[in-house]
């Protein structure tokens, strides 16, 4: 399946939160705000110089760090469909929010060698105001895409999401459902090299899960890149070609689909929290 | 099979956390054009589409601030004009502060308010102050045409200055950007600065020639007043629009000078910061 070169590389990617209270933003108190102004400039001109470890610093107030990833890598080949299974809190979501550049990594990089269109949380940075047309047009020029390119596509994506009768209406009186087929529709039809998927098949009924899915393989087969988290091991095991089990942040195991969700259900009668 | 639509990227995309000199990257702002068009399209329609009088709310604030404005300062206080009628006198000075006012509001929200599109999807992020400053033009163009009409009205005709006044909205809406980036990446952690808006800029509508000339000011002061770039944007409409007034001086200068700053640190603040807006949002 994969060829010569990786469409995508992720080396020692980490990434830390605050949890419990960041000092500078839960209480945004003058002590707080004298903090960043004198501690802040101070860390970042001995970071650079001391070349130290990258955390983050500032210790006042009641948080404290945590690495919603630490020290994840792995590639995936062009073509490829890459699950990725884990618990609630694993660190999934997060991975997908770095590789389609929402947030910065703490350590460590990503490498995509294509364009990526992602859809995270069924809602896809759509806007409320705007019409499901309008809502197409800005995800391409978000893309980077002109406006040709997107009306090319446009009577396609309208086609497949099912909307056709609403396509001129706000988004803000979408249904959870439709906002969601229109947002699977979007970034399964604008021809980034790259697709990140994050749980979509959660709100959508049986017909058009289905769908997505034979979606999914045919994007995969016209050598499209595809990763891809679910709940849904079924669906899952069905259209991955390869898995990657993520628990606690880190990568625990890359190999086939069956074999990692076998590993990712032994593990869970073990836990206490889903 | 996949199109060859992005063939002229370059690749690979790398995702790294944030080191060394800051780049502005201008370039790739100007790329996403298209988002800047369709954003400010949309704040349009929104501004007018909930709402009874429509596009008439362009209108309705200069022209009311006008009617009062003249009702006190050309009636009560007796403010000179330099020898315009105070309606007009006072239009084309409400007319480029309406638009300051709009858009450095708009452009100070803009990132809590498009929250949803930050969370979920890349782009640079200096595209939404800039489609807000931009969208804020539409808005001018109606009251602008008022002002006109005005004009007309009482027969007012326009000096070759004229050609200059696109220098001048110019300067107001890089004095909107400027500020806008600074207000904007600090209101994304605190809020404060949204509420403290309305004063803001209330208080520099009395430190700006709005209702009155700002030959008033002592000659001494001058240079001092000038560091409020939008008091030379003022003087710069009437002296376009309305024969008679004076021009600009040499401290428009200054304004200039102080509005380039503030942009350029504003756009260096403002990248600085954006790595943050998705995690602090």
């Amino acid at each position: 399946m994969s060829s010569e070169q990786p469409m995508i590389e992720v080396e020692g990617l980490g990434k830390c939160y605050w949890v419990g209270g960041h000092p500078l933003i839960d209480n945004m108190g003058m002590h707080a705000l004298l903090e960043r102004v004198f501690r802040a400039p101070v860390n970042l001109i001995t970071d650079r110089f001391l070349k130290r470890e990258p955390t983050c610093h500032y210790p006042v107030g009641k948080g404290h760090m945590r690495w919603a990833i630490r020290e994840v890598s792995f590639s995936v080949g062009r073509g490829e469909v890459l699950g990725i299974v884990g618990h609630n809190g694993a660190g999934k979501s997060v991975l997908l929010k770095l590789l389609s550049r929402i947030t910065q990594p703490t350590e460590g990089f990503a490498r995509l060698h294509g364009r990526v269109s992602s859809m995270l949380e069924a809602g896809t940075g759509f806007h409320g105001e705007l019409t499901g047309r309008e809502n197409i047009r800005l995800s391409g020029a978000i893309l980077g895409m002109t406006r040709a390119e997107i009306e090319a596509r446009m009577d396609e994506i309208i086609s497949f999401s099912e909307v056709e009768e609403y396509i001129d209406t706000p988004v803000k009186r979408y249904s959870t459902g439709m906002v969601l087929r229109l947002g699977f529709s979007v970034s399964a039809h604008l021809d980034t090299e790259i697709m990140l998927i994050d749980e979509v098949l959660a709100v959508g009924d049986q017909r058009f899960k289905q769908r997505c899915i034979e979606k999914m393989r045919g994007v995969a087969r016209s050598g499209r890149t595809v990763l891809f988290v679910s709940h849904d091991l079924e669906v899952l095991q069905k259209i991955s070609d390869r898995a990657i089990l993520i628990r606690n942040g880190r990568v625990e195991m890359d190999g086939a689909p069956d074999q990692v969700v076998a590993e990712h259900l032994a593990t869970a009668t073990g836990m206490n929290s889903g | 099979m996949v199109s060859s639509i992005f063939k002229k990227n370059r690749w690979p995309i790398e995702i790294r956390p944030p080191s060394g000199w800051l780049k502005l990257e201008l370039g790739a702002v100007w790329k996403h054009a298209e988002i800047i068009y369709i954003l400010a399209l949309r704040d349009i329609k929104v501004r007018y589409k909930q709402s009874l009088a429509g596009v008439g709310w362009a209108i309705i604030q200069p022209l009311l601030t006008m009617i009062v404005f003249t009702a006190v300062f050309a009636g009560v206080v007796r403010v000179p004009t330099d020898g315009s009628p105070y309606p007009l006198f006072s239009l084309a000075a409400l007319v480029p502060w309406s638009y300051f006012v709009h858009a450095i509001t708009k452009s100070t929200t803009c990132l809590v308010v498009d929250k949803d599109l930050i969370t979920r999807v890349y782009f640079p992020r200096l595209v939404l102050p800039v489609s807000a400053v931009v969208g804020g033009l539409v808005d001018f163009g109606i009251a602008f045409a008022l002002l006109v009409i005005l004009l007309l009205a009482y027969g007012v005709a326009p000096t070759a200055a004229v050609l200059l006044l696109p220098l001048f909205l110019l300067l107001a809406m890089l004095t909107a950007l400027a500020l806008g980036l600074w207000l904007s990446a600090v209101n994304v952690q605190y809020r404060d600065v949204n509420n403290a808006l309305p004063f803001f800029t209330q208080v520099l509508m009395f430190i700006s020639p709005v209702a009155y000339p700002s030959s008033v000011i002592p000659e001494k002061w001058q240079m001092v007043y000038a560091l409020n770039p939008m008091a030379t944007v003022i003087n710069g409409f009437r002296w376009a629009l309305l024969e008679g007034q004076p021009p600009p001086g040499i401290y428009s200068l200054v304004s200039v000078a102080v509005v380039l700053v503030a942009l350029i640190s504003g756009l260096y603040f403002f990248r600085w910061q954006e790595n943050r807006f998705a995690d602090v949002v």
